[in-house]
Parts: structure tokens; C-alpha cells; sequence
């Protein structure tokens, strides 16, 4: 038998960790490829996960001290395939290695970030606030490093950054590199962007400021978000003291996604207790199709019921328009009641729906997908394997299931050699 | 360890140098060697250490600088060789407390003086190695256990797998069409199980036996002897993991006769259904008459907390499956379908609209207000249309009740919906001299363990065996154990089928790190484990009754034992949790 090859992970959230540290602690070496300048993908922007209500970056937290002490993980950020070619068992992958222009000499103190002139979005924070051109991915990141936005960065005529860095940490001169390796067997893990809710043009987001997608919600609630966990309204700051969840925004619909997100009824659900939590006063109305809450999750359903200030109403929502006070005009059908309700909130959540990362991807010639782009499980290329919501939209246990037995699979394609 | 040299090392940037005196700190040190650097973690920092370590024969480090968050591929020692301790000036002294006072001055050589001690009272590991048996059992032959069995195999492994009934397949053997498995997730498949059971028994690493019961297993991982029973005689063999896959039976619909079952003859399960469409066309039970009409009441059970309080996730889709039945059947005949909510999450929303563009299927959000029999068999279903907003009454020539999966870890005549925590059982007063106390009695249903703590596997809620149900799906707090499939959640053969593959990793994995005499998860890749001190043991057995990973039992003088050798210690080392909360608090 021949070296042991190992296993290239495409994405490194939930999924992409688990099955990179389950297989290595299987004693088989693995790589993540990663995208973000951080490891954990969305899971890392929520507050809370349902049906516990417990902090995500626990589980998270667990799994990177598994992955620092274990050298069968290797990792790279801000990174992408470029092309991958040979068979299961000997497969070429190039992977582009983009600048971070910060070595592993950054000590995260910070200073940096006081000098530097430039501003740019913040994506962690859905745009709600801005970081410097460089600047931490998030509070807790691993790696916990720094990192420059090449776009807003001013370049070396600046070097404000330079200056101060007394660790030598920042080259603004650092460029991009290609690694390729030879590797037994690949997993697809590449996860979900949230729908571009701009295309419901009825439900008014992008043009209604009161109106936030499910993601935004994440971000606004965490104290570590753009408002510290106070949830105001983006238009003016307000406290917000009534909310409705429009559901299935995008999902279930043939001219957007055809799907069911499969989560996103949870998701609301957890986000009603946020807002309940932080403001005893207020009050939330939920608009949806069917109320998907499967197995076990029926508890959390009936916990969330049993709130008095909260209302499920059963209506596909038509359109929501903006009042003058800046709160919105939510009308929907009342299917059990009856008649058309017209719901005045201080701030509308779109429950958007998670769409394949895999979407206009480069990866798609090497990764068969169905129509929707989701990775299909049966029918890939032999030692190519997909986990997690790659495959399809899934809660975090379904798809760290799934990417446990991923990385049985893949090593079987390296038995099997 | 033959000679211990002490090095403390403090690192004096990131505001420690400037917020603490650190003289002072050094004067607590008490160490031989002890230095400073204004910038430990750098190449130069970092090669202080080495240099100690290859120089004078430091092999107790201790780190006063940063969280061990950071920082954690610098300060990296064998850890077979060296004992590290990383004493977190910056982020818990420095960065939360106000510079240059005495609290904080008193803080940092409070924590200081503990990683020290600790680093001195600590010795390296010997990992315990001994042989090992790499076997895995399977529990249970339907859909679950043998794609479990089958990628093990795959993966190298020897299997044993042990099925209670004389056929493999479970209830997937008793399918006439089963849900679509793969993209786009719109039409009807055949059963598939027939080819997985060919694929099982033609592999010869995979050893079954049918018409089995397990009678007992004893031990640990990687050396558990299990006895099974096979037509009155028993064998007895050494297996190292188990993948737990029982399954699941149906609720007793006898319980809903509110619906009619049992009272009326056309009145029948969605179980029952499957048989009806085995045995050909779609016909009434009660005289053999073509169905024109069938009507299937969803949740008929579940979501109830009378019943099966939970969601049985499969049945929505199980009851488009039937009415696809119905309609291929009789093209002229009528399926309707009276539902609480479709649940029909993912792609098979495309499932779901097959189903709708079919004239032939009605669907409903309802409830059923009642059933009732007619002279000649046809029922009339009462029910209370939300959408139209009005009372209507169906005609049927069978009514399908939807009813729910229970897991198989539930005995004969116990209840879903009122089980005992923590272990099925039930509850026996007993005559103590400090008057009367309950106890559980858990009763024993398909492992036979011998634990102290009970027979079977722990359940959280409801009878399935899961401990913690998001991040960690397959930790139970039974080590080497892992359930898959049905018996641990409701779920269709596709998920079961990666639960399946998952379950048999963590078996791999297991035998793994216990070969090379290290823990698994939550303390993976430990190689210390405890002693116990029993001189100072008084007895008071909280040990023995509280470890929710019953590695303890008692000996006959009432003492507290290891219930399994010294070799694999780690993997279920007793306070796994409480060493888990520990090692987080310390890491922020
Ligand atoms: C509003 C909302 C709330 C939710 N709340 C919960 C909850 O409370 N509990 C729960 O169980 N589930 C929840 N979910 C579902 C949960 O988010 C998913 O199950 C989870 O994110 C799946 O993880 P993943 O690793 O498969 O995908 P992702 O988290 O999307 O991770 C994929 C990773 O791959 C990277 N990547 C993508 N493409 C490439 C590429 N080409 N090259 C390299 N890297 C790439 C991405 O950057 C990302 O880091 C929620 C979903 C939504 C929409
Ligand atoms: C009416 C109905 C129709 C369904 N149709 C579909 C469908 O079309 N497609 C689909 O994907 N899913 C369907 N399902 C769900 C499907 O039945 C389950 O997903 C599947 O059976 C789970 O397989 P399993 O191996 O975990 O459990 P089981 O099928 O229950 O198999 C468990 C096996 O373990 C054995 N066993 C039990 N106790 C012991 C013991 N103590 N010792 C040894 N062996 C033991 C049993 O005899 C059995 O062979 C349906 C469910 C219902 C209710
Ligand atoms: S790049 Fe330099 S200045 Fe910025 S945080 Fe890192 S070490 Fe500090
Ligand atoms: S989970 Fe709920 S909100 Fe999301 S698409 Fe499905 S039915 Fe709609
Ligand atoms: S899957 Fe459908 S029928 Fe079954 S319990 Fe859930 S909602 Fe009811």
C-alpha cells in the first residue's frame, strides 16, 4: 500500500469542519478549503440555534480545539478551487491562495484598525455597519488573525496599517499563491447563501428600510452585532415593539425557489423568542403557508404557541408597503379566519430562504447539481461526496449527520486504493 | 517522568507588561528558570523555549500570556514529553480588569501560582495500549443496520449483525413503492431493500445472524463480549463498537377510536395500507370492493400531547405516497387528504406538487369532527374545511389513519408520551430505614448492558437514545454505542441511510483513538486519564449512581471500581463533562 492520500473539504462551516475532524480523528489526513477569511460559514453569524436556544459558537469553539490539536487538519482561508482533474484516488486540485496581506504575526491588539483611513461594508453584519479596510473578521474568528479588503484598502501609498503594526504583522506587497495538491477523494461542502430577497419586488426589501431578511435578524440580536443585541429598527433606532415574520419569502415558489428551506419556520420561530426576550411588551405576528416543524422540533412549536403575544396567522403574504412613520403595512390572506388582514409592525423579518452556494460556481463542471443547484447525493463522478446543505437545505444536526457519514465515504475511496 | 525542571515564561505585550507588576510576578514564579519577553510569541520568543528545552532540560512549561485560543500552534510541546500550561494573563486578567490595581495585581499571581502548581503536580501520560478487538456489532437488520454493516465493510471493517426477526429489511421490506430518493424528488420508486440485503449477505466481512437476540453485553470499547440467543442456544463473542438500529414500530391505533379504528373494519393505518397495496389493487377490507374514494387523516396521533406528542416527519409525504397508490389503482378514484400542516420540507416540496397537480388528490387543511359507518361499509368523514371555511362530509371506501413512529426503545405497554427520565422503567417504592424512597427500575429491551446505570441507552425525551441533538449528533453517553436510524428520531430510509454511514465512522473512529490510548470527542485525543484514590473512599456511592457515562460500578464491599481495565480508561473517563466545561471556561 502506497502513502495514504487525504481528503479535500470544499467549505469550511458546520459541515465542511465536521467531516474534516471526524475523518482526521479516524487517523486520515484532511484539508478545508474556505472562502471566508474564517472557518465556521453562516452558522458562525447566528445568536442562537434552535430548539436550545444555546450559542452556536459553542459547538463551533469545540470543534476548532479539536481541529487545533489535531495535525490531520490542515486548513486554508480566503481560498477557492481553481480546478480540480484526475480520478478517485488521485485527484489534482488546485487552490488559489488570496492575499490576506496580514502574517501569522498578528496579535489581534488592534491598532491597525485605529490608524486606517478607510471604511468599507461590513458582510458579517449583512452591510448594517462598516469595519476599517482592515479589520477582524468577527469577534471570536479562528483564525484569529487580521485581514484587508483589497477593494477598500488605499494600497501602499497609505500604509497608515504598516506603520503602526509593531509586530511586522501587515505586507501590503503579500500575493496571491496557488497550492496543488494530490488528494484521494473530495467532499463538497459549500453550504448556502441566503436568497436575495431584492427579487420579491411585493415584499418591498431593499426599498422598505423596516424591512430586514432572517439573516439581518441573526446579526441584530447577537451582542456582537451592529446594534450590540438591542433590536432597533434600521430607519431610525427605534425599540422595536411588534414584528412580523413573513415566511416562505422566496421558498416554496416557483418563480423564485422552488423548494422548501426546511428551516426557516424554526428560524422564525427562534427569532420571536429574541425579540420576546429582549421586550416583554412586545408583540409578533407570524404569516405562513404550513408550519414545518418536524419530529422533535413539535415542543419548540407548542412552546412558541403557548406565548400569548404571539400570533400565527395562516396567509401567504402579498405585499407589505411602508407607513408614515416608517413602520410597514404587512397584508396577507387569513386562510383560517378569513378575509384579508392588513398587520401595522415597526419592522418586517423576511424569512429568506437558503440557496446552494453551488449556484453560478465555478465548481458545477466538476459537482453535478439538479436544477436548483443543490448537489445531488446519488450519481457524482466515484470519490466525490457532498454534505451538508450542499446537498440540500437542512438544520445543522441533519447536516452534521450527514457530514459524518461523508467522511466514511471518503474514506473509502482511500481503502478502496 | 524521570527529572522535572520548571520554566516559567511571561510574556510582557499586549498590555500585560504595562498593566501588572511584573517583578512581583516573578517573585511568585519561585522557578529555576523564569523570564520575560516582550514578545513571546514571536520567532525569537518562542525560541527561548526551545532553547530552555534543548539547553537545561525544561519540561514543565508554563505560558503566562495569552488565551490558549491563540497561539496554540506556537506553543506546541509533545505532550507526551512536556507538561504545558498556559496561564491567561491577557484576555482574563489584563484586557478585563483595570490596569494596576491591586485586584488585578493579586488576580494575575493567583492564576499564575495555580498554573504552576499545576504543572508541577502534573506528570506526562503513558498512554495505555493494549490489543484490541475492531469488530462492530450491528443491532438491528432493517434499512439502517445493514447500510451501516454494508459501509463499514467498505471502509475495511469486520461486522456482526444481529437481527431479531428471520428477515433482514425491517419495515422497508414491507413497502410496495417507496418515496422518491433522488432529484428532481416527484415520482415513486421501486423498493430498493432487496439489493441491499443481496449486497449484505454476499459480503464476507459482514457476518449475520437472523431470528437473534443480544442476552448481554459486557465491557468496553474495543472488548465488549456479547452473548446472543438463536433458537434456545447461546454463543458468546468479542466485538470493539456497537451501531445501535432497532427502529421503530407504530403507535397503537387501537388508542384512537375516536377515529374508528377498531370499531370500523374499513378503518385502517398507513402501515396497514402498504400490505393492502402489496397485495394488488386498492380494495376495502371489509368485502374486497375497489376503493372510488379514500380519505387519510394526517396526524392522526401525533402532535398530540394525549399521544405521540412529536412529529413523526415522514407521514405527510408517506400519505402522498398512498394516494399515488389510490390513483394508480382506480384513475377514477378520488384520494383526499386532511392535514394539520403539509410537512414536506426540502425537495420534496416537489413531491408535494406532484401530488397537487394530480385532479385526482384533495388536499385540505382540516379536522376530522368525526367518522361514522354506513350499512354497507362506506365511512363518512365529517370534517371541518379551514380553507373553505365550512363542515363537509366525504364519503369514503377506506380511511387512512396516519399514525406515528414510536421508537423501538420503547417496551410493550409503556407510554411515549409518560416514560421515566433518563431510562425507561418504571418506579418502585422501597422500605429504606430512611423510610420509603423510589427507585427506577429500568427495564431491559434489546442491549442487555451490564451498567450499573441500566440495561439500554439513556434517553433524553420520549425513548430516543440522543444526548445532544444539534452540534453532536452521535454522542451519547454511552461511549462506543451509536445509534442510527429510526430508533433515535423519525425520519425517512434516506436519512437513515446517511445516519446510517455516519454511525458507522464513529465506530471506526472510536476503535481508532482508543488503539492508540486516546479519548474521543468531547476529549479527543487525551491520553491522561484519572485515578482514583480509593483509600479516602467513604463509600458514599454518588460516583457509582451519578457518572452518566457508567464507567463506575461497586464491588462487593460497596467500594467504587472501574467496571472495565485500566487499557481504555480514557474513552469514557469518568467527569468527562465536568473536564469538558472546565477546559471551556478556561479557553475564553
Ligand atoms: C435565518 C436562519 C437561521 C437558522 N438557524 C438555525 C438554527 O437555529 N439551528 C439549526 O440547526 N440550523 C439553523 N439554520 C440552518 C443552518 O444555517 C444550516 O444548517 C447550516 O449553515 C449548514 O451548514 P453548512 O456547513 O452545510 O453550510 P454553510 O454554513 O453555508 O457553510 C458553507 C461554507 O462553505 C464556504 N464556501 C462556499 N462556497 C465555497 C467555495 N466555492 N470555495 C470555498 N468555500 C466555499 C462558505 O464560505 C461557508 O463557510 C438557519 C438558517 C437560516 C437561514
Ligand atoms: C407507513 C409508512 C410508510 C413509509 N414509507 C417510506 C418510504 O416510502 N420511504 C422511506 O424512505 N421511508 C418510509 N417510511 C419510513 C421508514 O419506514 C423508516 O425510515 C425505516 O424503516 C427506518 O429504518 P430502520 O432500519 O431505522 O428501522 P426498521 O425498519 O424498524 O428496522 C429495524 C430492524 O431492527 C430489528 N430489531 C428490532 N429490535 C431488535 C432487537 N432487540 N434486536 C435485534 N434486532 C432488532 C427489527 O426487526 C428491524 O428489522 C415509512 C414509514 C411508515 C410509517
Ligand atoms: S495586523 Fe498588526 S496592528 Fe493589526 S491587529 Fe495584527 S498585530 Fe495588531
Ligand atoms: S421551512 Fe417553513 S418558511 Fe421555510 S420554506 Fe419551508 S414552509 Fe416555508
Ligand atoms: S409528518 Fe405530517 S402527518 Fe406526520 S406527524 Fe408530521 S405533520 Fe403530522
Amino acid at each position: 500500500m502506497g502513502e495514504q492520500k487525504s481528503i479535500l473539504i470544499i467549505g469550511g462551516g458546520i459541515s465542511g469542519i465536521t467531516t474534516a475532524i471526524e475523518a482526521a480523528e479516524a487517523g486520515y489526513d484532511t484539508t478545508i478549503v474556505e472562502r471566508n477569511p474564517y472557518l465556521g460559514g453562516r452558522v458562525a453569524q447566528m445568536f442562537k440555534y434552535f430548539p436550545k436556544l444555546c450559542p452556536p459558537y459553542c459547538g463551533l469553539e469545540i470543534n476548532f480545539r479539536r481541529i487545533k490539536q489535531n495535525p490531520k487538519v490542515k486548513f486554508y482561508t480566503i481560498s477557492e478551487v481553481e480546478s480540480i482533474s484526475g480520478s478517485e484516488g488521485d485527484f489534482t486540485v488546485n487552490i488559489k491562495v488570496n492575499a490576506r496581506y496580514v502574517n501569522e504575526k498578528c496579535t489581534a491588539c488592534d491598532k491597525c484598525v485605529e490608524a486606517c483611513p478607510a471604511e468599507r461594508p461590513n458582510d458579517y453584519n449583512f452591510g448594517m455597519d462598516n469595519t476599517k479596510a482592515i479589520y477582524r473578521p468577527h469577534d471570536m474568528a479562528f483564525p484569529m488573525r487580521y485581514v484587508i479588503d483589497e477593494q477598500a484598502c488605499k494600497g501602499s501609498a497609505c500604509s497608515e496599517c504598516v506603520k503602526v503594526c509593531k509586530y511586522g504583522a501587515i505586507d501590503l506587497d503579500m500575493k496571491p499563491s496557488t497550492v496543488e495538491l494530490n488528494v484521494g477523494s473530495i467532499v463538497t461542502a459549500t453550504g448556502w447563501n441566503p436568497y436575495d430577497a431584492t427579487k420579491m419586488e411585493n415584499l418591498g426589501f431593499g426599498k422598505i428600510k423596516n424591512v430586514i431578511t432572517n439573516m439581518m435578524m441573526e446579526r441584530l440580536s447577537a451582542p456582537n452585532g451592529p446594534t450590540k443585541g438591542k433590536i432597533k429598527r434600521p430607519s431610525d433606532g427605534k425599540d422595536v415593539q411588534s414584528i412580523a415574520f413573513v415566511q416562505c419569502a422566496g421558498s416554496r415558489d416557483e418563480n423564485h425557489l422552488p423548494y422548501c428551506s426546511a428551516v426557516c419556520c424554526m428560524a422564525s420561530m427562534k427569532q420571536a423568542t429574541y425579540i420576546r426576550d429582549k421586550n416583554p411588551e412586545s408583540k409578533v405576528y407570524i404569516f405562513y403557508i404550513d408550519l414545518r416543524t418536524p419530529g422533535k422540533y413539535e415542543d419548540f412549536l407548542r412552546k412558541v404557541q403557548s406565548d400569548e403575544n404571539i400570533e400565527m396567522i395562516k396567509g401567504k403574504v402579498a405585499k407589505i408597503e411602508e407607513d408614515s412613520d416608517g413602520g410597514a403595512i404587512v397584508t396577507a390572506e387569513d386562510i383560517v379566519g378569513g378575509g384579508k388582514v392588513h398587520q401595522k409592525v415597526d419592522m418586517v423579518v423576511l424569512a429568506a430562504g437558503m440557496e446552494s452556494a453551488l449556484k453560478n460556481n465555478g465548481l458545477v463542471s466538476t459537482i453535478k447539481t439538479e436544477e436548483s443547484s443543490f448537489a445531488i447525493s446519488e450519481g457524482q463522478a466515484a470519490g466525490i461526496y457532498v454534505a451538508g446543505v450542499a446537498g440540500r437545505p437542512n438544520d445543522v444536526t441533519t447536516s452534521v449527520q450527514g457530514a459524518t457519514g461523508a467522511a466514511l465515504k471518503s474514506i473509502q475511496s482511500l481503502v478502496r486504493r | 517522568m524521570s527529572e522535572s525542571k520548571l520554566g516559567v515564561y511571561i510574556c510582557t505585550d499586549c498590555g500585560i507588561g504595562e498593566s501588572l507588576n511584573i517583578e512581583d510576578l516573578q517573585k511568585i514564579a519561585k522557578a529555576q528558570i523564569c523570564r520575560t519577553h516582550s514578545f513571546l510569541c514571536s520567532q525569537e520568543g518562542a525560541q527561548i523555549i526551545r532553547d530552555d528545552i534543548n539547553n537545561e532540560g525544561v519540561n514543565k512549561i508554563v505560558v503566562a500570556a495569552c488565551s490558549q485560543r491563540v497561539n496554540y500552534d506556537v506553543f506546541d510541546y509533545d505532550p507526551l514529553k512536556y507538561v504545558t500550561e498556559r496561564v491567561n494573563l491577557r484576555e482574563h486578567v489584563v484586557w478585563s480588569h483595570p490596569p494596576n490595581t491591586e485586584e488585578t495585581q493579586a488576580m494575575a499571581e493567583d492564576y499564575l501560582s495555580l498554573g504552576i502548581t499545576r504543572a508541577s503536580k502534573s506528570e506526562t501520560p503513558e498512554p495505555k495500549i493494549t490489543d484490541l478487538n475492531k469488530t462492530i456489532l450491528v443491532v438491528g437488520g432493517g434499512v439502517t443496520g445493514l447500510t451501516a454493516a454494508i459501509e463499514a465493510a467498505k471502509a475495511g471493517s469486520q461486522v456482526v449483525l444481529v437481527e431479531k426477526e428471520a428477515e433482514l429489511g425491517g419495515w422497508s421490506k414491507k413497502m410496495y413503492k417507496i418515496l422518491p430518493t433522488k432529484a428532481p424528488f416527484a415520482e415513486l420508486e421501486k423498493p430498493a431493500i432487496d439489493s441491499k440485503i443481496a449486497e449484505a449477505e454476499g459480503n464476507e466481512n459482514i457476518k449475520i445472524y437472523t431470528a437473534t437476540t443480544i442476552r448481554k453485553i459486557s465491557g468496553e470499547p474495543g472488548m465488549y463480549d456479547v452473548t446472543v440467543e438463536k433458537g434456545g442456544s447461546e454463543e458468546t463473542f468479542t466485538i470493539g463498537a456497537i451501531i445501535y438500529a432497532i427502529g421503530w414500530k407504530p403507535y397503537d391505533a387501537s388508542k384512537l377510536d375516536n377515529l374508528g379504528y377498531g370499531k370500523f373494519k374499513n378503518v385502517v393505518t398507513n402501515v396497514e395500507m402498504e400490505e393492502i397495496a402489496l397485495n394488488g389493487k386498492i380494495a376495502r377490507p371489509s368485502d374486497g370492493k375497489p376503493a372510488q374514494s379514500v380519505v387519510f387523516v394526517q396526524c392522526a396521533g401525533q402532535r398530540d400531547e394525549a399521544h405521540v406528542p412529536y412529529c413523526s416527519s415522514v407521514c405527510c409525504n408517506v400519505s402522498l405516497k398512498q394516494a399515488m397508490y389510490v390513483r394508480e389503482s382506480n384513475p377514477d378514484a378520488g384520494a383526499y387528504i386532511i392535514y394539520k400542516d403539509m410537512r414536506t420540507p426540502g425537495l420534496y416540496e416537489n413531491f408535494y406538487k406532484a401530488a397537487q397537480d394530480d385532479e385526482g388528490i384533495f388536499l385540505a387543511k382540516g379536522e376530522i369532527l368525526g367518522i361514522e359507518e354506513e350499512a354497507d361499509g362506506s365511512l363518512l368523514v365529517e370534517v371541518n374545511n379551514l380553507l373553505l371555511g365550512k363542515t363537509v362530509r366525504i364519503k369514503a371506501d377506506i380511511v387512512v389513519l396516519a399514525t406515528g413512529m414510536l421508537t423501538n426503545m420503547i417496551p410493550e405497554d409503556y407510554e411515549v408520551n409518560n416514560l421515566t427520565p433518563e431510562y425507561i422503567g418504571t418506579i418502585t417504592k422501597k422500605e429504606t430505614t430512611d423510610g420509603v424512597t423510589e427507585e427506577l427500575e429500568p427495564v431491559p429491551i434489546s442491549l442487555n448492558l451490564s451498567y450499573r446505570q441500566g440495561p439500554e441507552m439513556p434517553h433524553l425525551k420520549y425513548g430516543f437514545p440522543d444526548s445532544h441533538f444539534i452540534c453532536f449528533p452521535y454522542e451519547t453517553r454511552r461511549t462506543g454505542i451509536y445509534a442510527a436510524g429510526a430508533v433515535r428520531h423519525p425520519m425517512d430510509a434516506l436519512q437513515a441511510s446517511a445516519d446510517a454511514a455516519g454511525a458507522a465512522l464513529k465506530a471506526i473512529q472510536c476503535l481508532e483513538l482508543t488503539s492508540q490510548g486516546k479519548a474521543v470527542h468531547p476529549r479527543s485525543g487525551d491520553q491522561t486519564f484519572p485515578e482514583f484514590r480509593l483509600e479516602s473512599c467513604t463509600q458514599c456511592r454518588r460516583c457509582t449512581v451519578e457518572c452518566p457515562f457508567g464507567v463506575l460500578d461497586e464491588d462487593e464491599k460497596g467500594r467504587s471500581i472501574h467496571t472495565v481495565a485500566a487499557a481504555v480508561v480514557p474513552v469514557w473517563a469518568p467527569v468527562l463533562r465536568g473536564s469538558l466545561i472546565s477546559r471551556i471556561t478556561v479557553l475564553i
